[in-house]
Order: C-alpha cells, then sequence, then structure tokens
C-alpha cells in the first residue's frame, strides 16, 4: 500500500494515475461476473441436469417405439398394403395429369363461360324489368297513361319467365362438369390421407424426437389455488414446481423408470379423477411445492412444517376430502386405520372428528355383579388377555389394590338383574347343548376349543359358488387394488379393498366362550342366551329362539367349559365402603366409561386429549418424558405412544393411555390415520360428497359387519366361515351376495325388510337359525337399501306390478309345475304340504314365493339356476320345455310359471 | 407344441363325432395285430363288509319296487369287487373305440349301470325308465358340471363330455341315487362284474402303468407287461384304507 500513500502526497488528487486500480477492479468484476454465471447455470439448477437426464431416457424411449413402429410398417402385409396405396397414389395423379383431366377442366370452362354468359343476360333482363316497373308506378303517381309502361313491363317479365330455366339448365350443366373435375382431386386426396393414416404413428414419433432434441430446460410449475382456505376465507395460492424434476409423472412407459422420473402409481386413476392442474402436489404429498432443490423441496429441513409425506402416509392426505368414506379406495392403511380406530372405540376418550355419534364399544356394565364374580373380574381387569387373549380390552396396568378398588365400584354401582321367566334347573343334557351349540349358528360369531371347523370354508361348490365369470370383485382382494379398480370402473357398486372378515381362526368377533363357565354363572347364561336383550337391551347378541329346553342344555353344556377360581378374600375386600369409594375415583380418572356405561358416569367428560389436529402437532407439543431413547420426530413419538403408552411416564407426569398391545404393524397402521388427523378443511367444491348409492352402500357395509351377517352368510364374496362347521354342504346358510347372486334382486324389498326385524324359517332342512336381531327400524331400512342397491335395484320399497294374467295362462303355469311336467313340489314345499322324503331334500316354500321373489327374479332363475348360483341343487329345466304347451314357446311358459307363482293359493 | 395338439384335438374331436370313434388328445387309433389280452380279478382283501340296506324316502309306488342296497361297495362271492375301473394310463396309441355312445338309464331310482364308460367326446345317452321327476348333477372339475331336470315327458337326454375324468353323479331328488361316469378318450378300460373279473383286449404289446379305481376304496396302480398275443394276468387286492 506504500506506492498509493506516496503517490498521494506528491501529487494532486486529478493528476493521480487510476489506471491499475481501474484495471484491477474489471479485472475483479470480470471473474466474478463469471462466477456467477457459473454458479448460477451450473451448481445452483440442480433440476437441469435432471431435465437432460429425462430428455436423454425419453429419447431413448421414443427412439425405442419408433424402431418398433417402423418394424410393423416393414412387415411384408404392410408393405404390401403401402405399396398399393402408392401405386393407386400414382395412378390418380397420372389421370390428373392426363387427357381426361384438362378436358373435363376445358369443359368445366367452357361451361363456366356459358353459364357466366347467360346468366349476365338474365341479370340485364331483371334490372330492365325494374325500370319497367318504376316506369309503371312513376305514371300512377303522376296519374298519367300506365298502359304502355305495363306493356313494356309484361314483355319484360315474360322475357325473364323463359329465361330463368335455361339459366338453371346451364347451372346444372356447370355443376356437373365441377364435380367431375372435383372427382378427380378427391382421388388423389383420399389416397394420400391413407397412406398419411399408415405412417401417422412414425411421423408423430419423428415429431417428437425432433422436439426432444430442441427442447430448452425450463421450470415447469403449476399454480394451484389450493384446496385450503385461510383465516380469511380465501384459497390459499400455491406454486408447485414439482414436475421441473418429476418429468415422467403422466407419462406412459415411465412406470418402472428410476426416480425422479417414475410415473405416478395407478396413474389413470389419480390423475383422472385428480388433474395436476386442479390439485397439484402438495395438496396430497406435502413438502415445499416452489423449491428446486432436493431437500428443500421436499420440505426435509429445519422450520418447514410440512415435510414430504413418504410412504403410506400419504394415504392421510386423502382425508381432507374424503372425510365422509369409511373406505378410501386407493388408501387401504388409512382406511384399515379408520377401522381399527371405529372397532377399538379410542373415541371414548378422545374426541375424533367423525367418530361423534357411536355407542360405547365396550359392554354395558350396569348389571355387572348379576353376570360375574368378583375373583373373575379381579383377573379380568388385571390382565384382560389372559382370559381373552384377543379381546380389544386394553391393559391398564393397574396394581392389584387399583383393580380391587375398581371391582368393588363396579360391583356396587351394579343394577339388580330383571326378572326371568324360566330358570335354569341343573340337569339339563350336557351332550345336547354340545349338539344346539354346534349346529344353531352360536359358531357363527363365537369359538369354542374343541369345536373345529371341519373342512376348508368357502370353498367346494356349494360352499361359496365361484362366479361363472370370476368375476366377483371381492374375490380378488388380495390381488394388486388397481385389478379391484377396474371392477369398481365398470360397476355402480364400489368395489370393496379394506379388511375382508378374518378367517374362522382369527375371527373374534364375540367372545371366545372356551372359557365360559369361569366368567359368568348358570342360572345369567340361561337368561342371555334365551334372550340377550332381556338383560342388556342394546346388545348386539341376537336371539336364536331357543326353547326353554335348548337353552337349559345349551347352558349345562356351556357350564362345563372352564371352572370357577375364587381368590380367597377378594369377596369381602370388593364390599369395603372405602374401595368402593376409591373405585369410583379411579373409573373416573382412567375412563373405564370411554367404551362401557357405568352407573354415575353417564354425562362424565372425555378423559384424554383431542386429536382433531394431532396430525399437525409439532414436536414442541409432544410430551418425550424422559424417553431418551425415542427419536425426536412425530412418527417416533406416536409409533411408540401406540405401543407403550408408559413409556413416557415421569415420577410426575403420569400416563392414562393403556396399553391395548399393538403389534408393530398395528401400531404404523393406527399412525397413518393419526396423520390424517387435520382441522384443515378444503374449499366446499372439493370436499367429496357420497352420493345416495355409495351411502347406501357403506352404512349396509357397516350394518353387515356390526351384526357379523358375514359370520353366516357369504355377501360381497366373503365371509360364510360357518360353513367351516357343516360336513354336509346342504346344510349351510345361504349366500346372499355372491357372482351373479344378489339377495337385492331376489327378494321384494317389503319381504327383506319385514325378514330382518322378523325372521320366519324358510328352509326347514337346516339347523341353523336366521337369528331375531331386534334391530331398529332405521338399521332394517338400512339393510334393505343396501342390498337393493347391490342388486341394482333403484328403490328400496317398490310395487310388485302384476297383470291379471289369462285364466289360460295361470292353467298351462299350473300344468308345467304338475307332476306330468317339471314336478316342482316334488321337492319345494307349498305351505303345509310337504315334499316326500325327508328335509334334507326339501326346496324352498313356493307359496311364500309371491311375497318374497320378484318375478323378474323368478323368470331369470327358471331360465338357468346354475348360472344364477352356481352349484345349487335346483336343476335347469330349459332349454327343453315340452312342446305341447303353450306352443313350446320358452319364454311363455316361463312367463307362465312366472305367474302362476306370483298367484298361488289365490284360486 | 401344446397349442398345436389342442388344436389338432379339437379338430379331430370336431370330425370324428361324425360317426368314427373319438378320441382326445394323444391317443391315436391305429390297426391293433397281434394285440393281447390284459386280464384278471379285483378282490377285496379282509372280511367283507355287509351291504347297507337303503331307505326309500320318496316315490314309493316306482322307486319302491325292489330293495335298495348300498352300491358304494359291493362284494360278491369269492370276495370279488363289483364296479372296480380298471384303465391303462400311458397308452398312446391302439384300437379304435367300437361304439361312439354309452347308455345311462334311470330304473327304479337306480342307476343303471352304477358305472359306466364314456368316450372322451362321445355321447352318453341318459333315459328316464321311470317316468318320475330325476335331475342329473355331476359333480366334475374338467369337463362342465351339469344339473339338468329330466322330467316325465323327456324320456331321453343326451350330454356329451370331452375330457377324461371321473365324475360323480347323483339326484338332487332322490337323496339315495348315485352313480359314476367314467369318461376316456381311449378303450381300454374296464369295469368288474359281479365276480371282480375284467379284461382288456387287443392291448398292443409292452409294458404298462395300469389304474384301479373304486369309489370306495381308491386308486392305485400296476405295472403290467404285455407280450404279443399273449394273455397277461392281473391279480389285485384291495383293502379298505
Amino acid at each position: 500500500m506504500r506506492w498509493w500513500g506516496r503517490g498521494r502526497g506528491k501529487k494532486l488528487a486529478e493528476e493521480q494515475s487510476l489506471r491499475v486500480v481501474f484495471f484491477v477492479s474489471s479485472m475483479m468484476f470480470v471473474v466474478v461476473t463469471g462466477w456467477a454465471i457459473w454458479n448460477e447455470e451450473a451448481t445452483r439448477r440442480p433440476w437441469k441436469e435432471y431435465q437432460g437426464e429425462f430428455n436423454r431416457l425419453e429419447y431413448q424411449q421414443v427412439l425405442q417405439d419408433l424402431a418398433a413402429e417402423r418394424s410393423k410398417l416393414d412387415t411384408p402385409e404392410v408393405r404390401a398394403v403401402r405399396a398399393k396405396l402408392q401405386g393407386d397414389l400414382q395412378a390418380a395423379q397420372a389421370r390428373l395429369a392426363g387427357p381426361e383431366y384438362s378436358k373435363a377442366q376445358k369443359r368445366l370452362a367452357a361451361r363456366q363461360a356459358e353459364y357466366a354468359d347467360i346468366n349476365l343476360r338474365a341479370q340485364f333482363i331483371k334490372s330492365e324489368l325494374e325500370e319497367a316497373l318504376y316506369w309503371v308506378e312513376h305514371a300512377i303517381y303522376e296519374k298519367k297513361d300506365t298502359k304502355r309502361p305495363k306493356a313494356t313491363a309484361m314483355s319484360m317479365e315474360k322475357q325473364l319467365l323463359e329465361m330463368t330455366p335455361k339459366v338453371d339448365a346451364v347451372s346444372t350443366r356447370m355443376d356437373e362438369a365441377q364435380a367431375e373435375v372435383r372427382r378427380f382431386r378427391a382421388d388423389v386426396d383420399t389416397m394420400q390421407a391413407k397412406i398419411n393414416e399408415l405412417v401417422a404413428p412414425v411421423t408423430a414419433l419423428e415429431r417428437r424426437l425432433a422436439s426432444i432434441k430442441v427442447r430448452s430446460p425450463e421450470v415447469k410449475q403449476v399454480v394451484v389455488k389450493g384446496l385450503a382456505i385461510n383465516e380469511f376465507k380465501e384459497p390459499i395460492l400455491t406454486v408447485d414446481r414439482c414436475t421441473t424434476c418429476h418429468l415422467g409423472i403422466d407419462r406412459a412407459g415411465f412406470e418402472q423408470m428410476k426416480q425422479p422420473f417414475r410415473a405416478h402409481p395407478h396413474r389413470e386413476i389419480l390423475f383422472g379423477k385428480h388433474p395436476i392442474a386442479l390439485f397439484g402436489c402438495t395438496s396430497c404429498h406435502q413438502g415445499q411445492g416452489s423449491a428446486l432443490e432436493v431437500d428443500s423441496a421436499h420440505g426435509e429441513e429445519k422450520h418447514w412444517e410440512r415435510p414430504l409425506l413418504r410412504g403410506n402416509f400419504v394415504q392421510a392426505s386423502c382425508r381432507t376430502c374424503h372425510v365422509e368414506e369409511r373406505e378410501v379406495l386407493l388408501a387401504p392403511v388409512y382406511s384399515q386405520g379408520r377401522q381399527m380406530v371405529e372397532e377399538l372405540g379410542c373415541f371414548g376418550c378422545h374426541n375424533v372428528p367423525g367418530f361423534e355419534k357411536l355407542p360405547r364399544v365396550g359392554p354395558d356394565l350396569t348389571r355387572i355383579a348379576s353376570k360375574v364374580d368378583p375373583s373373575w373380574l379381579f383377573r379380568w381387569i388385571k390382565e384382560p388377555r389372559a382370559y381373552l387373549p384377543k379381546t380389544k380390552m386394553p391393559n391398564f396396568q393397574l396394581s392389584d389394590e387399583d383393580v380391587l378398588n375398581i371391582a368393588a365400584y363396579l360391583l356396587s354401582a351394579s343394577q339388580p338383574m330383571p326378572e326371568l321367566r324360566g330358570a335354569f334347573k341343573a340337569g339339563g343334557s350336557v351332550e345336547r347343548g354340545r349338539d344346539v351349540v354346534s349346529r344353531v349358528g352360536c359358531l357363527g360369531c363365537h369359538r369354542i376349543a374343541g369345536m373345529e371347523p371341519k373342512g376348508q370354508p368357502s370353498e367346494g361348490p356349494s360352499a361359496v359358488p365361484p362366479s361363472s365369470s370370476a368375476a366377483t370383485p371381492s374375490q380378488d382382494e388380495t390381488g394388486a387394488p388397481i385389478v379391484a379398480l377396474g371392477e369398481r370402473a365398470s360397476k355402480p357398486a364400489r368395489a370393496r379393498l379394506t379388511a375382508p372378515p378374518p378367517p374362522p381362526e382369527n375371527q373374534d368377533f364375540a367372545p371366545d366362550l372356551s372359557k365360559i363357565a369361569s366368567k359368568v354363572n348358570a342360572d345369567w347364561l340361561f337368561s342371555w342366551v334365551k334372550n340377550p336383550r332381556h338383560f342388556r337391551p342394546t346388545t348386539r347378541m341376537p336371539s336364536l329362539r331357543l326353547s326353554d329346553d335348548e337353552a337349559r342344555a345349551v347352558s349345562a353344556f356351556l357350564m362345563t367349559l372352564g371352572q370357577k377360581r375364587p381368590i380367597a378374600g377378594v369377596d369381602q375386600e370388593v364390599k369395603k365402603a372405602a374401595r368402593v369409594a376409591a373405585g369410583e375415583r379411579l373409573v373416573r380418572k382412567r375412563g373405564c366409561f370411554g367404551c362401557h356405561d357405568i352407573k354415575g358416569f353417564e354425562t362424565a367428560e372425555k378423559i384424554a386429549p383431542d386429536l382433531s389436529s394431532y396430525g399437525h402437532k409439532r414436536l414442541l407439543e409432544l410430551f418425550f418424558g424422559e424417553a431418551v431413547e425415542v427419536k425426536q420426530t412425530w412418527e417416533d413419538f406416536t409409533f411408540w405412544k401406540l405401543k407403550n403408552p408408559q413409556i413416557y411416564a415421569t415420577e410426575r407426569v403420569e400416563q392414562l393411555m393403556p396399553n391395548f398391545g399393538f403389534t408393530d404393524e398395528e401400531a404404523r397402521t393406527l399412525r397413518v390415520f393419526l396423520r390424517s388427523m387435520s382441522t384443515q378443511r378444503p374449499q366446499a367444491q372439493f370436499e367429496r360428497k357420497l352420493s345416495d348409492e355409495e351411502l347406501a352402500i357403506q352404512n349396509g357395509r357397516g350394518l353387515v359387519k356390526r351384526y357379523n351377517c358375514n359370520g353366516c352368510h357369504v355377501i360381497e364374496g366373503q365371509g360364510g366361515a360357518i360353513t367351516a362347521f357343516y360336513a354336509d354342504k346342504t346344510k349351510i346358510p345361504p349366500p346372499l351376495e355372491v357372482g351373479g347372486l344378489h339377495e337385492g334382486e331376489k327378494v321384494q324389498a317389503t319381504w327383506l325388510y319385514q325378514f330382518l326385524g322378523r325372521p320366519t324359517p324358510l328352509r326347514p332342512w337346516l339347523d341353523v337359525r336366521m337369528p331375531t336381531f331386534g334391530i331398529s327400524i332405521e338399521d332394517a331400512t338400512t339393510l334393505t337399501k343396501y342390498f337393493a342397491v347391490m342388486g341394482k335395484q333403484r328403490v328400496p320399497y317398490e310395487y310388485v306390478a302384476l297383470q291379471e294374467p289369462a285364466g289360460e295362462h295361470l292353467r298351462a303355469g299350473r300344468l308345467l309345475m304338475s307332476k306330468d311336467y317339471f314336478d316342482c313340489f316334488s321337492c319345494h314345499q307349498q305351505g303345509e304340504k310337504k315334499p316326500e322324503g325327508p328335509p334334507e331334500g326339501w326346496a324352498p316354500d313356493l307359496s311364500l314365493a309371491k311375497r318374497r321373489l320378484r318375478p323378474v327374479w323368478i323368470a331369470k332363475w327358471l331360465k338357468d339356476p346354475q348360472k344364477v348360483q352356481p352349484g345349487t341343487k335346483m336343476p335347469s329345466y330349459y332349454p327343453g320345455g315340452p312342446d305341447d304347451v303353450l306352443g313350446g314357446k320358452e319364454d311363455r311358459q316361463i312367463q307362465a310359471i312366472t305367474d302362476y307363482l306370483m298367484h298361488l293359493g289365490e284360486r | 407344441m401344446g397349442k398345436t395338439r389342442e388344436v389338432a384335438a379339437v379338430v379331430m374331436v370336431a370330425g370324428l363325432l361324425v360317426g368314427v370313434a373319438a378320441r382326445a388328445q394323444a391317443y391315436d387309433a391305429v390297426e391293433v395285430k397281434d394285440g393281447g389280452t390284459i386280464s384278471g380279478t379285483v378282490k377285496f382283501a379282509g372280511a367283507p363288509p355287509a351291504r347297507k340296506a337303503l331307505e326309500v324316502t320318496k316315490d314309493k309306488e316306482v322307486c319302491g319296487k325292489e330293495k335298495h342296497q348300498s352300491l358304494d361297495l359291493i362284494v360278491g362271492s369269492d370276495k370279488g369287487i363289483e364296479n372296480a375301473v380298471i384303465r391303462l394310463v400311458d397308452i398312446s396309441k391302439g384300437k379304435k373305440w367300437a361304439s361312439t355312445q354309452a347308455v345311462l338309464d334311470q330304473k327304479g331310482c337306480i342307476y343303471k349301470p352304477h358305472v359306466v364308460v364314456v368316450p372322451a367326446g362321445g355321447d352318453l345317452k341318459i333315459l328316464n325308465s321311470d317316468g318320475i321327476l330325476h335331475n342329473i348333477h355331476t359333480y366334475s372339475k374338467l369337463n362342465a358340471s351339469i344339473n339338468k331336470a329330466q322330467p316325465k315327458f323327456k324320456k331321453e337326454l343326451t350330454e356329451k363330455f370331452t375330457k377324461p375324468e371321473v365324475i360323480k353323479v347323483t339326484c338332487d331328488a332322490h337323496a339315495w341315487m348315485s352313480g359314476w361316469v367314467i369318461v376316456s378318450d381311449h378303450p381300454y378300460v374296464a369295469v368288474t362284474d359281479e365276480k371282480g373279473a375284467f379284461s382288456l383286449k387287443d392291448v398292443p404289446a409292452g409294458k404298462y402303468k395300469v389304474e384301479i379305481w373304486h369309489e370306495t376304496l381308491g386308486k392305485s396302480e400296476k405295472t403290467v407287461t404285455l407280450k404279443p398275443k399273449e394273455e397277461a394276468k392281473l391279480n389285485i387286492e384291495l383293502a379298505k384304507k
């Protein structure tokens, strides 16, 4: 720096040279500019590299496609076609150049000239006529003589009239010549079009290739008027630039490509319903849409609150709009999680939006004292899974002292049992009881050790008839979801994705009865099996309409399963007033009333935190306690909270949530559902509202699950596990919804509604009974509607339109059904008239048909029973009806039988 | 290879149904010279069980004329087993089927015969001599299952079976009725008579696997070597499993 200081001293500022300074600083400026350009272009635009790579990949792909297309053009057949077209084209072109064409052209020119000539003359005459008419008017106006002008006008008009046909004739001739000329040209054009069409794919691909070559890198973005609204009720605008790198996201042929170029799974469906232009990417996947570097775009950096939802977590986003749906088609994990919440009753303690109106999931405890003894109750509360390994009752990890207190309160708050009609008397036959239990249908819901399935369920022709086209959507359940989607597209009824009923060995819909005698007493059991609603009006357990005798036998048998194990002193301990008071406090604190009806807690508030925005909880809102082993993320916190809530307990902070004993898989599934818990609501137009039909199906499925119809019946191709307990497949409950068989198409809605409310035996050969569920009017209506929609019937309640058929028609029907013809009553019952032989060989009562069956279905069934229900005992009579009735016409015969059935018993 | 074979088989079957013996897949009908005979008996090992009486519960005036006894295991004098089926398994060349159709009658609510052999692709004529409602309900896997009614006015039905298979036949109107249809693509198949005897004639010389099937006693296999113009004896004993 000395030269600078020195210079300063000697010379005036104006005289100093700044050359060096200027030179150095400009050089620096040049370098910085160069660096800035380089930095901007090369290092800060990682997406450019991706685009370059994508262009290469796409180029390769198009090249391959092009080669394929070209080779297609190169096959001898196509080449022959092309050669022929080319030949035709040349011929047409030659004709265009030949003398015929020029002759035609000349002819056209001549006729055009002729037309112009005659037309001109006609125009002149017209003008002169106008003039003459003017003079006529003029004469009238001037009050002069009109004779002469009128005569002129007349002659002009006459001339014009004579002229007109001539003009027309010439015009037609000109048009003909024109058409001929055009024909020459058209030949060439059609040939050219045909050739173009043949090579169109190749030209299109060639154009694409060319366009890839000249493509320049660019940031691609979608501006989305977001799903969500801000505090001021205005849609939040977002910019998603994800497709700048994810270039193949909506492109066929990129399904197997490496990331970031891979096509979106289930692209057709997802983008079909959610166009990128409307939804963008981040509304489902989250992340930072405007960013263009990998980590920041994925939102995986500090302080970005909505990082990319990886793996199954993205399914949580579906809830934003699909909040009404229980099963979201492409979100099986989310749907499964939702179902778990519903079944486990999380909403008993937590506020979970969407579950506000559900009944408590546990049994009513207001009469518990008449059902179980104190020792059993003690052991149960202490460790529920010791008695029922599959129970959903969680373990509260209570001390013996606390357990005793809770038991004391529950027993003291218990109400007396309602009075019984008929009582259990010792001496019911255990053997008979075992027989009844194994046959009447208990095993549709309950499991009992020692009563094991006799064969494979749902297999074999009569158990679950495989549909002729194998098109039952639900049978492909395990297949890829896209298969189910295809089915959905072709059917109005919605394909079902989640949670088919478990196989019989895993079924735990109702308690396992293997140790029932250690729990309950015989008197209670008798009253319970006789009429469950007598003891607990809200129970789902139906009545099987057991006679007193049967109920006694069943109780006697069940009381042989397990033994009472009294614990010394418990009976006295639970009576202590101090314990009762302490128990009440504990019940309040641990929220037992969230799942059970308990006297004194009818209006108690939920004890646990509201979950309605749990998915967006920030780390600082989550209490990790001293659990340093748990990683500090939302995901890990939630996982361990579900797996073992006590992990976050410290000396000062208690954890009240019980342990549900979730497997890792279950915890992960629930976690996806919890991720969806958000208070953010989309704009109204994005909310997916279910149509009437969809709602009917969803509600119906809910009830089918609630009442476990699937335990006995095959519905939507699933269930019927009870089948496995019957060696004789004629003894199984009828399937309701599988393949071509639809209960709603088969029976009249009004009949089904009545039947659901008050079932009457239809098939006397079955030991298994359709239970009386005592369902509400609403539930019966919902189920009826569900079956109607599944059977593609529009209205749940219909008027069965019947015309008064001709007497001859009815007589023919009766004749056809008689012994000399189809002999229907060889197997079918008719009211009190029963067929010969044992009931195993009987078929349903035809006198019920007119109230039960839909006439359209009867005709369909008669035409080909095997098509409706493969494996049925009902044989086919058609084709091949008798020739001597109704002229041998099958359709008329079938109609006659149908009409006769619909009037059976009337005359 | 498999495709062409199938096509060939379809063409052949279609052609042959017109009149000649029907064959399926890999069996070629040729003229057999110097053929031998495989004959013998199928006998029951151990004390033969007594046949149970079957109760006629329905249509007694037609079905109840004769007493019905169980048909699932009939052991005759000398312990011969009736209605066992003897069939060569791995034969690809041999004589033509002598007939193209078989007859199954329903008489007195019994299938006659109890075991009927049908050429693959040939016709099974099903008669209803009873004049009451029967139905033909078959339980098959390879051929299409049928369940057709045969009311009084329908004296005769004709069914075709194209693939070799053992098919059970029942009547849902009369629970005790049961029968069997044996579909074979070659004629070297025999059903034992009441003495348990059988014979397969005009068999080209060679070494063969012989399958023995019985509805109650199951399936077993034997090998037999046959010289030209000679007779090979095959005596089989079956026991309850």
